[in-house]
């Protein structure tokens, strides 16, 4: 035995090294048989190493540590920059192969032998770092990048911290190059970037895309995922201008979640219903002059402010859609060699977001229709006298309380022969008594009805107008048809506004209330029975010399004579839609309030006269005149 | 069906969880009103899921997490936590945390948390 | 995944209530609806008359708020109609969105009615309301007449 054996830091020496050695051997044993992590299983033995490095360049063995330097400087890199070897089992097969040389070394030292020739371990040890730097070019030619933008949820708090979580699970798949706002750790302002713009991240993996929009997915808060794949050199800060220009572009628009607006859409309804409660109370007196009565009118002032505000904030122009409509006349044209000019009128009318989606199915079908089946071809036309471009009118306007949107083309219109006959063919009908003149066509409304020689490309089968109409009846709409033969066709959709505010005159007529939208009132007066003159059957009443009609609204309604009650005056109320006029013959006027306008359901049959109904504040239900329609008579 | 433990040191907060959790499926499978139970319950009931409230009496939440997740690296454990404890919250989840919830907290909010992980 | 949980359960409870119905009475016939289509059930609101609707529409009622149509039950069955009493109630139904009453005398309970227990509608029986019915069932030594919902409360001009 030589001095050095006689060392006690001999005897530590080996002994430590052998265990690091039976440690080493545990580790990759473990690996081998899948029992154990592969990152945990490299730090671990990358310790093993460094201590051994360590010792064993203190005691002077060099080819030790020299080797152990060397495997050292393997495992930093495959845990620093998560390098992989080619091939897992050729890996630890070349490790185990390193263990056996270092034991034979300490095996060798211990009994003052010759330490091995290192050349063959140099070797193997050449190869793994080979294997990894061939893996890693591997892998950075298939690598890509991804700019990720997340749009978290309402409500969770934190985001900051909730994007921090994000990174750092987000780390243990792919590498996170930056990510934008990215002060999360420190700043809890940035959260609310993030809830406004969102939370930017660029990365670089193998993964495909797919594959990296579910990395997202198990984050319960994420409620929008957009990845997109970029090129190596792409910076995350300089995309995120031109993405959030694309935001910002049109008009600093904040994103709102729908639910909040209808609730503040809701709740105003029900401010005005209260306000008028208010307003009518018995407990409050009212001077006409006093100050009480001007803040009333002050706060109806503002309600009806507040009213359309919230309303706006659901409301888009229907030109978006319109133009939709025009392409696709102009593609079918084109497709099947007609001559089409679409007219469009209101498109700057607006409608609630909504109904806006719901419709523009139906309403491209509609259009398609008059294309494929209303325009004749040039030939035919031609033979009719008419032009031979075909016309379609797209129009819009407001009326009242509803949106009426109609589609009318100058085509072949409707034959109702054939309607007829496809009815009874279907059994739709049993005989052609049945159905009265008006009612002919809306039997094209019901399910199944479109003839096989009328589906063509663009038709197709089972998007019938029966769908068309359930998806108007289905956002409270209504819709109508009608149509001349050689003339054209007119489809027509109302659309009840969500919210509609008016001022109303609530009368009464025997009992029942209805409402009158103050602005067709003209004048109310009193009517003596007299002045009531009967030609053929339909009163007329003079006022200042001109011969109004006078529309019974009881008898119009309930079937019960006005007239007939013998009364010696009525109440006159003068209305006017703007061309015609009329006077409403009615037992009271009850008293003058705003009234939140709501639909009837759409499963009732259509009371003409009618537009829709209100709540009073008794809980009573009323009528709202539509006067358009009662003076059309 | 996930088995959850709950640790709290309030038990209407407890009762609560469990509440809610039981509503929507989870098998509440034990309850911990400080550390060490929790650890010690966790060590025998080998629940899913842990939800930990990030500040109690004598082991504070954030030393509880590390202790589970030295026993086991793969738990998943999530945060109860409220508004103003940001530094706590930072720290569970780089220790490990899988995701947090602030309270007063959504029904929702939980359910969605829990069902992800 | 949350969504398959949550979507897993709204299955599971359509499946619970799959073969349950809601019996009520009309003079001395039974009838049953699913109850998938029974919202609530109230006593009877302050009906308000609408013009120009079939005779069994009776009118419009104020729902908390919400406006909805109700049919008279009996008249639905061209039966004669009969006073109101403080044991009328209204079925509130919803269908495809849309929520509709159906006044009847009384309800009676919920039950289950397995589709093996149901039967079709013997000849002779009730003419005129055949297309009401998906068939017969019998329930405690009771007939019950059960009912196709949609049918019975859309209108017959509507889906023909």
């Amino acid at each position: 035995m030589n001095e050095a054996q006689k060392d006690p830091m001999f005897e530590i020496f080996i002994s430590e090294a052998k265990e690091i050695v039976s440690s080493l051997e545990r580790i990759f044993i473990e690996l081998k048989e899948g029992n154990r992590n592969f990152d945990v299983a490299v730090a671990e033995a990358l310790r093993f190493f460094h201590t051994l490095k360590g010792s064993s360049a203190m005691m002077g063995f060099d080819d030790i540590s020299k080797v152990c330097h060397r495997v050292e400087d393997i495992f930093v890199c495959m845990r620093d920059e998560g390098k992989l070897p080619t091939s897992l089992d050729t890996f630890i097969l070349d490790m185990l192969n390193l263990i056996d040389f270092l034991t034979i070394q300490i095996n060798r030292i211990e009994n003052s032998q010759q330490p091995q020739d290192a050349e063959n371990i140099e070797e193997v040890l050449e190869k793994v770092e080979m294997s990894l730097a061939e893996n890693d070019k591997m892998q950075a030619e298939n690598e890509k990048r991804y700019h990720i933008r997340l749009l978290f949820e309402e409500g969770w708090e934190m985001e900051n911290l909730r994007a921090f979580l994000i990174i750092q699970n987000l780390k243990q798949y792919v590498k996170v190059l930056e990510y934008l706002p990215s002060d999360i750790e420190s700043n809890m302002a940035s959260s609310e970037k993030i809830k406004k713009e969102g939370f930017f991240i660029s990365i670089e993996t193998l993964l495909k895309k797919e594959d990296v929009v579910k990395l997202f997915e198990s984050f319960a808060w994420v409620r929008d995922i957009k990845v997109e794949e970029v090129s190596e050199k792409a910076s995350l800060t300089k995309e995120i201008s031109s993405w959030q220009n694309a935001i910002h572009s049109t008009n600093k628009l904040i994103n709102v979640n729908i639910e909040k607006v209808d609730k503040l859409i809701d709740l105003i309804g029900e401010v005005v219903i209260t306000f008028s409660m208010i307003v009518q109370h018995q407990e409050i007196k009212t001077d006409e002059n006093s100050s009480f009565k001007n803040l009333t009118l002050q706060m109806s002032k503002l309600i009806r402010e507040l009213q359309e505000v919230a309303m706006s904030m659901r409301m888009l122009p229907l030109s978006s859609t319109f133009q939709r409509l025009k392409r696709t006349i102009i593609e079918m044209s084109a497709k099947l060699q007609k001559h089409v000019d679409v007219h469009i009128t209101g498109e700057e009318t607006e409608l609630d977001k909504v109904l806006i989606e719901h419709l523009t199915d139906p309403l491209i079908h509609i259009v398609r229709n008059a294309v494929d089946h209303g325009i004749e071809d040039k030939e035919e036309r031609l033979k009719k006298g008419k032009g031979t471009t075909g016309n379609v009118y797209i129009s819009a306007k407001n009326s009242g309380s509803e949106v009426v949107i109609s589609i009318e083309d100058d085509g072949r219109g409707l034959n109702k022969e054939k309607i007829l006959q496809r009815a009874l063919e279907r059994g739709l009908i049993t005989s052609p008594d049945d159905i009265g003149e008006d009612e002919i066509l809306e039997l094209i409304f019901q399910p199944g009805f479109s003839t096989k020689e009328e589906t063509t490309e663009y038709s197709g089968r089972g998007v019938g107008l029966d769908i068309v109409k359930n998806s108007v009846q289905k956002i409270g709409g209504r819709i109508f048809v009608e149509s001349e033969k050689d003339r054209g066709t007119r489809f027509t959709i109302r659309i009840p506004l969500t919210l509609a505010i008016i001022d109303g005159m609530l009368i009464d007529v025997d009992g029942n209330v209805f409402v009158v939208p103050l602005s067709s009132i003209v004048e109310t007066f009193k009517l003596e029975k007299q002045q009531i003159v009967l030609e053929n059957e339909t009163p007329f009443v003079y006022r200042r010399g001109i011969c109004f009609s006078v529309i019974d609204l009881n008898k119009m309604f309930y079937g019960k004579d006005m007239l007939a009650k013998g009364r010696p005056f009525y109440l006159g109320i003068l209305v006017t839609n703007g061309e015609k006029n009329g006077v409403l013959l009615v037992d009271n006027m009850i008293s003058q309030q705003q009234i939140v306008i709501k639909t009837l359901p759409a499963i009732l049959k259509q009371v003409r006269g009618i537009s829709g109904c209100t709540l009073l504040g008794s809980g009573n239900i009323a009528f709202i005149l539509d006067i358009g329609a009662l003076l059309e008579r | 069906m996930k088995k959850v433990l709950i640790v709290d040191d309030a038990a209407f907060v407890r009762y609560s969880l469990r509440q809610t959790l039981e509503k929507y499926g989870f098998e509440v499978v034990g309850e911990a009103c400080d550390g060490k139970s929790c650890i010690k319950l966790f060590q025998q009931l080998h629940p899913d899921i842990v939800t930990l409230d990030i500040t109690m009496p004598e082991m504070n939440g954030i030393e509880v997490l590390k202790k589970i997740m030295e026993i086991d690296k793969n738990a998943k454990v999530v945060m109860i936590t409220a508004l103003g404890q940001e530094e706590k919250v930072k720290e569970a989840v780089l220790n490990g945390a899988k995701g947090f919830i602030v309270k007063p907290y959504k029904e929702e909010h939980l359910v969605k948390v829990l069902a992800s992980l | 995944m949350q969504e398959e949980l949550l979507s897993s359960k709204v299955d599971e409870f359509e499946e619970a209530m799959k073969d349950m119905y809601l019996i009520f009475k009309v003079d001395d016939q039974f009838y049953g609806i699913e109850i998938k289509y029974v919202i609530e059930i109230i006593g009877l609101l302050p009906i308000t008359y609408v013009p120009n609707q079939e005779e069994y529409v009776k009118g419009i009622i104020n729902l908390r708020g919400k406006i909805i149509p109700v049919i008279d039950a009996r008249m639905r069955l061209s039966k004669p109609q009969k006073e109101y009493n403080e044991r009328t109630c209204v079925i509130v139904t919803s269908i495809d969105d849309f929520l509709a009453g159906i006044i009847v005398d009384h309800v009676s309970e919920v039950a289950v009615i397995n589709k093996d227990q149901i039967s079709s509608l013997p000849q002779t029986y009730e003419k005129i309301n055949e297309r009401f019915f998906r068939g017969v069932a019998s329930l405690n030594e009771r007939l019950i007449l059960i009912l196709d919902c949609e049918t019975f409360v859309k209108p017959d001009r509507i889906n023909l």
